[in-house]
């Protein structure tokens, strides 16, 4: 699916719960931004400063972490194309944790002015990025049961499924297959385990059928079946769930 | 410097082709080292065999194998 203005895919992310008023929409759209391409690894936030954009993921993936003062990494949250990176430091002066790029991409950097005064000038807007942060939090929430409660092999299924179902929820992967935009240190960093660890689960995963893998193109065979062994009900991504009036 | 660790263990082998960028042989050893743990926790913890015979052959850029670690040099066990 192809977007022709940067910002649609967050309209069309803000959209997947709230309904927004035509002049809304052009509201997000009119936002001033500059476009720039990243490489992996590239910050978008950094832990201690003081957040003065808010990017909008517009291609490509990025990820959300926290560094222990031993320098090891934990992974908190993936984020897709359409994700504003930083609702979360809307209304905080310091950062308190790092956003990197994930693959290559492209962000929509918004001063972070412009969007306070664009949350401010609409309930609707306001309401749809609220909605917005507390699915954040919802996520967290399972990314904390999943690292803490769940075996190696459920703990990579279930995130599997998550990015499987949000990409989908955008209209953004292939049916039952997507391109794994991780290494197996990176997915290793997200679920707490050595990249070893992922490997041999991974492995695991194939052998039982559930996954099917081709370089990072990851398959889904039987959908319903990984759900199930991973644990994963999409209901915590609030995909379907639309704001009340 | 690029690594690779493989893993053989009684399924056989799992490889690595993606690699692991780190600063040297020792940093690798490490690695191995705690991926090993790492494994044995899991499999102790959900009540698997252990094969204490599993090792983590590390290879460098070139194929060459620059460290093995095998699973019952990482751990101690004391009984009383």
């Amino acid at each position: 699916m192809k977007f022709g203005h940067p910002l649609e895919l967050l309209v069309r992310s803000l959209e997947l719960q709230t309904t927004l008023a035509n002049e809304d929409r052009e509201a997000v759209l009119a936002l001033p931004y500059t476009l720039r391409t990243l490489d992996p690894l590239s910050y978008l936030v950094r832990e201690g400063e003081k957040p003065d954009k808010c990017p909008i993921l517009v291609s490509g993936f990025a990820y959300r972490q926290k560094m222990t003062a031993e320098g090891t990494r934990q992974i908190v949250a993936i984020h897709t194309p359409g994700d504003a990176l930083d609702f979360q430091n809307l209304f905080l002066n310091i950062a308190d944790h790092n956003v990197q790029m994930l693959t290559r991409g492209e962000v929509a950097f918004v001063k972070r002015k412009d969007m306070q005064d664009l949350s401010l000038s609409s309930r609707k807007i306001a309401e749809a990025m609220f909605v917005k942060t507390l699915i954040e939090a919802s996520i967290l929430r399972e990314w904390v049961v999943n690292v803490g409660r769940r075996k190696a092999p459920e703990r990579i299924a279930h995130v599997l499924c998550e990015l499987g179902a949000r990409l989908k929820s955008m209209g953004l992967d292939g049916e039952y297959r997507y391109e794994l935009p991780m290494t197996q240190e990176e997915l290793g960093d997200a679920v707490g385990l050595t990249p070893v660890h992922v490997s041999r689960t991974l492995k695991l995963l194939s052998e039982e059928g559930l996954i099917t893998r081709e370089k990072r193109s990851i398959g889904f065979p039987d959908w319903e079946r990984l759900c199930e062994y991973a644990d994963f009900v999409d209901r915590y991504l609030h995909l379907d769930v639309r704001v009340s009036p | 410097m690029k690594f690779f660790f493989h893993l053989n263990n009684s399924t056989g082998w799992t490889h690595d082709r993606e690699g692991h960028e780190l600063d040297g042989v020792s940093q690798a050893l490490e690695t191995a080292v705690e991926a090993a743990r790492s494994l044995l926790c899991a499999d102790i913890a959900e009540g698997k065999p252990v094969d204490l015979g599993s090792y983590i052959a590390t290879d460098d850029e070139i194929g060459r194998e620059v460290a093995r670690v095998t699973f019952d040099e990482v751990v101690t066990f004391h009984s009383r």
